[in-house]
């Protein structure tokens, strides 16, 4: 998802830059224009004179540059002045573009008061909770915790093989209501498989003969898991966020 | 026109046992991926949001004691008088007096007061209850908070200012029309149109095969709509006519409100079991008994998607921390599935049998009325009548089973002679209403094949005769149509036939009668003898405000309005003046 701050950044380091180029244009035009024209007149004035007669030798020199000046005028001048224009304009963009960068960062993300997400954040009950959400939820839908409680020996494989499928069951629907698994990899177990070059270590555990550099030939030993399509809740910060799953008292 | 300030087209499907909203953005190009689906952020445990496409039609009142810190508030709504939701009914379950369900279906409930507050039905605990409209009014609050919340800082996409279809059963009648339209409004919503829930099935079904529909439906095709829910079934005949080589579709023959559907197929399941429990000499607490029937629909489920497998095993597990010593098991055979519900709710019947009906025979406990034959088919075959469908388009979650679908179509077919009934695939009946809904709204508004459709049943009023009284005897009645099956949206019927002289100053009332059948009347037909045919559904009245004792002539006008009501009036023949008919909701036994 692009943030309101990309798109903010985006218009305004547009504007930024168009405000620049114009501003450019209309400067190094004014600059190189009089300087056309102050060049112009003053080689009208001076042509019909003896230069050397009525001017000391300083300006001699400086008219005689004048005089050089009037004909490269529009193949040098010209395209310095577009030069200009374009890195004055390019320069002074990045540098305001970067300012500006810099303050909408600052700008909260939404309008609801930041501080008080961030707070929420930084609670420990809530964080607990959070860390503690799934075990209730396996619990209340699939008595997760209860199974784990009891000590299988007391046991024999036939009762628990029939307790196991409900809670089999409901643990399953209760993960669904969050996440989907999906195997990370899609080839089947024990079929080989090419490790690419840059590979991400969070997505590949490499056993076995490791040695020398990437790619990698091996053998799926297993095809990994990812939780995608995850529908986040909203939890709600509690007083205690030990208590897992409530006590049931039937009132008579 | 103010039409176009909306952005988006909504579809709700405001079921009975669970509400689904689809939309569209009126810039996409319509095509069947453009219709969304809005997943409703609901509490489903105390203190945990999320967001879900199904929203259970179940709102539940907390007690006092249970209200603690955030632990029922919503991101828009700090209040926790009430929740709508997920764990509305699952805590609804665990406390029955305090959770309001089926309010869908006290809308066409005759014999209590509905616009009273009645529900949670008989509930000492709840203090402050809800009349089956505010009830209605409040999940469809929940919508529109949710979708405030969500959409809600984009311009022009408020809820109350989109446009939005509403879905209702088929069977809706004048009145039960009416309240469903005083909860839209109360909600805000401006923009709006009823719709019946068969139609928008098919419509969803129409969307989806878009390209290719008219090489899969002929001319002189008739597709039955069988809408099997959690609560209720509807059903709905749709004809396939040509008219100048392109075909068109209409609506035909729709049923009567049956309170019969799943839920039933369910709780016969877990009487089943927890015989077969007891007999093996253990006994279920009442938290078990409650599990069992959440069991016996898994295991229905089951049963029906794994056609290969005989039995399931149903484990019930005690509510204490022993596990697995208090764990009672028994099994579910295929066997005794299919004998509760092919022969229970969906027997092979013949073409002409009937639904029996022994609520006569005694007193009826009030509340709502559940149908006394829980057998679909013989419904079924008594709405179908002479009529034999070529497909079938079946909806509900009911009929996500295939072989219950097939059970269904062999039986149809077998009523039908030559016709071999065929099945038109339903993908997501979960979804389709509220898709179809949302769909409707697109054809009207950029084109697109329509069914032909308009009101639902016939009306009349009884009016006395016009013959000499005779001491002793009453005065015979006799019904004049007022308006007739099919009356199309916005138009129009003044029965100037019949004159009537009222006194200004008092009230008038009429008793409005119905039909479901397609009586073949013209408005201002009289039928004299009605009594066996036509079923009273309430009065209408109001009072003639002008000068006392003044009589006037006046005739009855009937609008069909484009929201899909209906709304009488009586129209004085001298002058402009008009005075709007209400309907009576109060109790009407």
């Amino acid at each position: 998802m692009i943030s309101k701050k990309q798109i903010y950044i985006k218009s305004l380091s547009k504007k930024i830059f168009w405000i620049q180029f114009i501003f450019s244009v209309i400067f190094f035009g004014a600059v190189s224009g009089a300087l056309y024209f102050y060049a112009g007149s003053a080689y009208n004035m001076i042509s019909g004179v003896n230069v050397s007669k009525i001017y000391p030798p300083e300006y001699q020199n400086f008219l005689s540059l004048l005089l050089e000046f009037k004909d490269p005028f529009n193949i040098f001048i010209l395209p310095a002045t577009a030069g200009a224009v374009f890195i004055f304009t390019i320069i002074t963009w990045l540098i305001l573009r970067s300012s500006a960068k810099k303050t909408i960062s600052l700008i909260p993300t939404s309008r609801e008061p930041a501080p008080e997400t961030d707070n929420k954040k930084d609670d420990p009950e809530l964080e607990k909770r959070k860390f503690l959400h799934i075990l209730s939820v396996l619990q209340e839908d699939g008595r997760f915790l209860d199974f784990l409680s009891e000590d299988l020996s007391d046991y024999d494989d036939q009762d628990i093989g029939a307790a196991v499928r409900s809670i089999h069951k409901g643990c399953n629907d209760a993960l669904k209501k969050y996440v989907e698994l999906k195997p990370l990899l899609d080839e089947e177990e024990e079929s080989s498989i090419e490790v690419p070059k840059n590979f991400n270590p969070d997505k590949y555990k490499l056993t076995g003969k490791v040695v020398g550099n990437p790619p990698f030939k091996g053998t799926i030993k297993h095809r990994g898991w990812r939780a995608s399509n995850i529908n986040m809740p909203e939890l709600k910060k509690t007083d205690d966020a030990e208590l897992l799953v409530p006590a049931e008292v039937e009132v008579e | 026109m103010a039409e176009n300030n909306y952005r988006y087209l909504i579809g709700i499907d405001l079921g009975t046992s669970n509400t689904v909203v689809s939309y569209l953005d009126i810039n996409e190009d319509g095509n069947e991926s453009d219709f969304k689906i809005f997943d409703i952020p609901q509490i489903v445990k105390p203190g945990e949001i999320l967001s879900k496409p199904l929203l259970p039609s179940f709102i539940f009142f907390p007690a006092e004691n249970e209200k603690n810190k955030d632990r029922y508030t919503l991101p828009w709504q700090d209040d926790e008088t009430y929740i709508v939701g997920e764990y509305a009914r699952k805590r609804g379950g665990e406390l029955p007096a305090r959770v309001i369900s089926s309010a869908k279906s006290w809308l066409c409930n005759q014999h209590v007061q509905r616009e009273e507050n009645i529900l949670p039905w008989n509930s000492d605990e709840v203090k402050d209850k809800f009349s089956p409209v505010r009830a209605q009014t409040e999940i469809l609050n929940h919508i529109k908070d949710a979708w405030n919340h969500k959409f809600g800082n984009e311009p022009g996409s408020s809820f109350t200012d989109q446009n939005i279809t509403v879905t209702i059963p088929a069977s809706f009648d004048a009145v039960a029309r009416e309240l469903t339209l005083k909860a839209c409004r109360s909600c805000g919503i401006k923009n709006l149109t009823l719709m019946e829930e068969p139609q928008a099935a098919f419509y969803s079904w129409l969307l989806a095969n878009e390209e290719t529909w008219r090489k899969k439906i002929n001319k002189d095709d008739l597709v039955l709509v069988c809408d099997v829910g959690g609560g209720t079934s509807d059903f709905t005949l749709i004809k396939v006519y040509d008219n100048q080589g392109s075909l068109e579709l209409e609506r035909i023959a729709v049923g009567n409100h049956l309170l019969v559907g799943g839920d039933n197929i369910d709780l016969a399941l877990s009487h089943l079991l927890n015989s077969k429990i007891s007999s093996s000499g253990k006994k279920l607490d009442s938290w078990q008994v409650r599990s069992l029937l959440n069991k016996a629909r898994e295991a229905k489920e089951y049963l029906f998607t794994n056609p290969d497998k005989e039995y399931v095993e149903i484990v019930v597990h005690s509510k204490g921390m022993k596990l697995i010593s208090g764990t009672v098991k028994s099994e579910l055979l295929f066997s005794e599935l299919s004998q509760i519900v092919n022969q229970g709710f969906f027997p092979e019947c013949s073409k002409d049998e009937k639904p029996v009906n022994n609520r006569k025979t005694g007193l009826m406990e009030a509340g709502l009325n559940y149908e006394s034959d829980p057998a679909v088919t013989k419904h079924l075959a008594e709405f179908l009548d002479s009529y034999s469908p070529s497909f079938i388009l079946f909806n509900g979650g009911v009929m996500k089973s295939e072989q219950l679908r097939e059970h269904i179509r062999n039986t149809v077919s077998m009523w039908s002679d030559e016709k071999n009934t065929k099945e038109l695939l339903n993908h997501n009946s979960d979804t389709s209403v509220a898709v179809g809904a949302a769909y409707y709204a697109w054809v009207k508004l950029k084109g697109g094949i329509r069914i032909k459709s308009g009101l639902n049943k016939t009306y009349y009023i009884e009016v006395a005769s016009s013959m000499p009284a005779i001491p002793g005897i009453p005065t015979p009645t006799k019904a004049v149509c007022v308006a007739p099956f099919g009356m199309e949206e916005g138009s129009v019927i003044k029965i100037k036939d019949n004159q009537y002289m009222l006194t200004l100053g008092e009230e008038v009332s009429f008793n409005l009668l119905e039909s479901s059948e397609k009586d073949d009347v013209a408005p201002g037909e009289t039928v004299e003898d009605f009594q066996n045919r036509l079923e009273k559904l309430t009065e209408i009245e109001t009072f003639l405000e002008g000068e006392k004792n003044e009589m006037i002539p006046v005739i009855l006008e009937t609008y069909a309005t484009e929201v899909g009501t209906l709304e009488f009036y009586c129209a004085s023949v001298n002058d402009d003046r008009k005075w709007k008919l209400e309907f009576n909701l109060r109790s009407q036994d």
